[in-house]
């Protein structure tokens, strides 16, 4: 993989696809794009359809960005009557290496477009990693996978390997939570597993 | 656990009863201001715990409550089979009833103290501020609207810290450093006891220790040895006739005792002989010279005497006559001085008048004459003499003197002749009473008799020493058994009480080990405490991180840390917003933030504690109306973000705006079977509280509608 400032068109378009397939999406085939551009990629999962445009340059992607645009609200009124609600999930993810020639007014302006579709952009300044690509679809991704589930344990699970770092061994703390959950006198507990050893 | 559903009856804008469907994965609750969204939301915060502290001291039940008081009942559902919970305030039964699973029905603070157990059982024993449950509540489960941006500006990093702290349940750490603490003490009070026990065990050891030191080794005589000396001489001191009854067993408890009251008896009666073989020697003594008889003739002696005392008498009686004419003749002798005497003063007197008549008669007179006869009257009072020493009285004085001398002479030599006869006599009836009682006449063969008897006696009081000596010994060799049987016996309990101090010792030590290691360990829960607090901070920072760049709301600021603090055991906690590109930070983020990216921070954070703790007392996330100010961007950014975790948690969230409800409709519509989202329109609030729509939003069974 190339550098920060030399991440190509083909490497951020693989690293989207990457991303967006290893988080539930499937890509449209081609044979359904119909008359949808050739250019760019489109996937869907349960909750939208994303269409991915990377332009070589700033230019390209100001210039070209409302046709990508156009290209998707077709494909999904092909496929989606308007009066459902998934015809309003659409995203349209515009990306450069290139750094924009207008500014961060340029790239803002664009993302507060919030007409037809959500738009997520970057460009170079943004996308100096592959990290910060994936950065830019967070909003597609789900949190699932980040959300813990709700523990039946409590703080105290942590204390043995805390305790430990501090030169106190596991056995002597997980001795003292038993007999704390079992309402027994915990020094004694202590001394019970001492006299053990 | 999660909500099913919801019956408020007179609470806040609720005057009359009203029952909502919450069964769902997400419940959108659209109302224009003023029609009770929030009143609902609030209704769910007071059925768990009884507090609305946003509200102060004002009163739950509505003005307009068609029974004078508020209630509110909810269904929740979890593994369990469901918790019933019915609160009510002000309806005469103020409290709160719970129902969990199959289980009898609680009231009051048993059922207070099962919800907090099945909602929120981590807690830490704080009193201060809210209750623990409503804390966790309104920070981790529902945002209320006038509260949204509370945590970022309303607290300090200390506050900001302890509610953190007890919503990662870093409070529970507390209260078991509290009771290691409290069990430390009570060890220690313990171990101290115990190292006193130990204390007069040891001093009791070596105080047993000394004593058998100085119990002697000294060899005993064979037991059948001691047996047999110890028969003969009970027999012994039974044929002297001391010491009545069966003689003692050798082995028995008492026979010590025994041994020493025969030795005490025997004792007496070798006194009692010795005393009587004295008497019996001083009789033979005595008798031997009894024959002795006074030789003075007492009525010569008596005559003599008499005739003294007569010449005495005589000559005692003639003193006396020849005193008293000598006193006859002192007197007048004295009288006839005193009359010269005066005679001379009258003389002197006329001597100084004489001059002129007679002072007395007044005549006249030859004055030389007078003259004459006045300094003779004065020289015959010169010439008056002392009476004359009598020679008689002294002649009859020492006649009398001898003859008194001769008389005493006479009367102690009677006395004394007569002392020595009474004394002869006195003797003789002694000697003879003595005799009689050992039935001996006085005579010559009595003091042979007497002497025969002093000499038996003197052997008896010898063999009663010897029975003595011997009776000693047996004391003695009685002792030393009995003394080897206690050295037997304190060697044994010695060895014993040795073991046992020594085990005692391992024990204490073991048990200080113990104390030492608590103390260790309550050192580092001091401080665990605070590191807990961090480690579940790492924890959430991956998912802050995510919903704070998926909401997005600053173009330059785009991380986000909770950063904890420590100055000493005092933590804090500050809301850090970083520009990595510029390498600039802030912990204010009010001092750059506007209002809407402030409320959008604020949402983050919530959410992220929502999303990110490992335990809440809901599965569920509450927003009332958190979309004030929040611009487009923001507010897609939150809405594909919640529609991404509705799977995750139970979402309640209202709205005030009808776009945006539809547009909420649209975005967190049911995806796939069994899924369900609920909308609850409130519109036209009257006294009887809103009208209520309910509807289920459409489902959408195929997802997929593009993929093939």
């Amino acid at each position: 993989m190339s550098d920060a400032a030399a991440l190509t068109v083909t490497e951020i378009l693989a690293t989207v696809t990457s991303c967006l397939l290893g988080h539930g999406y499937r890509e449209v085939d081609s044979a359904r794009l119909g008359e949808a551009a050739e250019e760019g990629r489109f996937f869907e999962d349960a909750y939208g359809v994303v269409g991915v445009s990377v332009y070589e340059t700033w230019g390209d992607l100001a210039g070209r960005w409302q046709d990508a645009q156009g290209d998707l609200v077709r494909l999904i009124s092909e496929y989606i009557s308007k009066a459902e609600a998934k015809a309003w999930d659409g995203y349209l993810v515009l990306l450069t290496p290139a750094v924009s020639t207008a500014g961060r007014e340029g790239v803002d302006q664009i993302r507060y477009d919030t007409s037809r579709l959500r738009k997520l952009v970057a460009d170079g300044e943004e996308l100096g990693s592959l990290g910060e690509i994936e950065d830019v679809l967070l909003p597609l991704l789900p949190l699932d996978p980040v959300i813990p589930a709700l523990a039946e344990g409590s703080a105290l699970d942590l204390l043995p390997e805390l305790l430990e770092g501090r030169g106190i061994a596991p056995t002597s703390t997980a001795r003292l939570l038993d007999a704390y959950a079992a309402g027994e006198p915990l020094v004694e507990g202590l001394h019970e597993l001492g006299e053990a050893e | 656990m999660r909500l099913k559903s919801i019956e408020i009856a007179g609470f806040r804008g609720f005057p009359g009863r009203h029952r909502f469907d919450l069964d769902a994965e997400a419940v959108i609750v659209v109302g224009a201001n003023g029609q009770g969204k929030t009143s609902l939301f609030d209704a769910v915060l007071w059925g768990l715990t009884g507090e609305l502290s946003r509200l102060g001291k004002a009163k739950v039940v509505s003005l307009y409550s068609q029974t004078g008081g508020a209630r509110v009942e909810l269904e929740l559902s979890d593994a369990d089979g469901g918790l019933w919970v019915a609160r009510s305030e002000g309806e005469g039964q103020d409290g709160v009833r719970v129902r969990h699973g199959g289980g009898e029905q609680l009231v009051g603070p048993v059922a207070e103290a099962h919800l907090l157990d099945v909602l929120w059982p981590h807690t830490s024993g704080s009193k201060e501020g809210d209750s623990p449950l409503t804390a966790a509540t309104t920070r981790g489960v529902y945002l209320q609207q006038d509260l949204v941006r509370q945590f970022i500006e309303g607290e300090s990093h200390q506050d900001r810290f302890r509610a953190i702290s007890e919503l990662v349940g870093a409070g529970a750490v507390s209260d078991l450093t509290i009771a290691l603490d409290k069990s430390k003490t009570a060890w220690s009070a313990a171990t101290n006891s115990q190292a006193e026990l130990l204390d007069r065990r040891e001093a009791a050891l070596r105080s047993d220790e000394a004593r058998l030191e100085g119990l002697s080794e000294s060899s005993v005589s064979g037991e059948e040895e001691l047996r047999e000396q110890w028969a003969a001489w009970w027999a012994d001191v039974g044929g002297e006739g001391g010491s009545e009854g069966a003689p003692p067993a050798l082995e028995g408890t008492d026979a010590s005792r025994r041994l020493d009251a025969a030795v005490k008896e025997l004792a007496a009666v070798r006194a009692a002989a010795s005393r009587r073989s004295v008497r019996l020697e001083d009789l033979a003594d005595r008798l031997a010279g009894a024959h002795e008889e006074p030789v003075a003739d007492l009525d010569q002696l008596r005559a003599d005497a008499a005739a003294a005392s007569e010449a005495a008498r005589r000559s005692g009686e003639a003193l006396r006559a020849a005193q008293a004419a000598a006193a006859e003749r002192r007197r007048l002798q004295v009288a006839r001085r005193d009359q010269a005497e005066e005679l001379r003063a009258l003389a002197e007197i006329a001597l100084r008048h004489l001059d002129g008549p007679c002072p007395v008669c007044g005549q006249g007179h030859d004055h030389e004459g007078t003259r004459e006869r006045m300094l003779q009257a004065i020289a015959a009072a010169s010439e008056a003499s002392d009476p004359e020493p009598e020679t008689l009285v002294a002649a009859s004085a020492d006649e009398l003197a001898r003859l008194e001398a001769e008389r005493d002479e006479a009367a102690g030599a009677l006395a004394e002749a007569e002392a020595a006869r009474r004394e002869y006599d006195l003797k003789l009836a002694e000697l003879t009473r003595e005799l009689a009682e050992l039935g001996l006449e006085p005579g010559e063969a009595a003091g042979q008799r007497v002497e025969e008897l002093a000499s038996a006696e003197r052997a008896r009081v010898e063999t009663l020493g010897n029975l003595l000596g011997a009776g000693e010994q047996l004391a003695l060799a009685l002792a030393r058994v009995g003394e080897r049987a206690r050295r037997h016996e304190l060697e044994g309990s010695v060895a014993t009480a040795r073991a046992e101090v020594a085990e005692m010792r391992e024990e204490l030590e073991a048990r200080k080990r113990t104390r030492e290691l608590a103390g260790q360990i309550l050192e580092q829960l001091r401080d665990a405490s605070t590191e807990v607090v961090a480690t579940r901070l790492d924890e959430i920072s991956p998912i802050l991180q995510r919903i704070y760049r998926t909401i997005d709301p600053h173009p330059a600021l785009r991380e986000l840390e909770l950063q904890p603090s420590f100055s000493g055991r005092r933590g804090q906690l500050a809301p850090m917003l970083n520009d990595r590109v510029a390498d600039k930070g802030i912990d204010q983020p009010a001092a750059v933030l506007s209002s809407s990216q402030l409320n959008a921070l604020a949402v983050s954070i919530f959410l992220a504690l929502n999303l990110g703790l490992p335990r809440l007392p809901l599965e569920t996330m509450m927003l009332d109306d958190p979309l004030h100010s929040l611009d487009d961007i923001n507010l897609l950014g939150l809405i594909d973000l919640l529609r991404r975790t509705k799977r995750s948690r139970q979402m309640l969230i209202s709205t005030h705006d009808p776009r945006f409800a539809r547009l909420l409709v649209k975005k967190l519509r049911p995806v796939g079977e069994d899924r369900r989202t609920r909308v609850i329109t409130l519109e036209g609030w009257s006294r009887s509280g809103p009208r209520v729509l309910e509807t289920d939003a459409p489902s959408e069974e195929r997802a997929l509608r593009i993929v093939a």
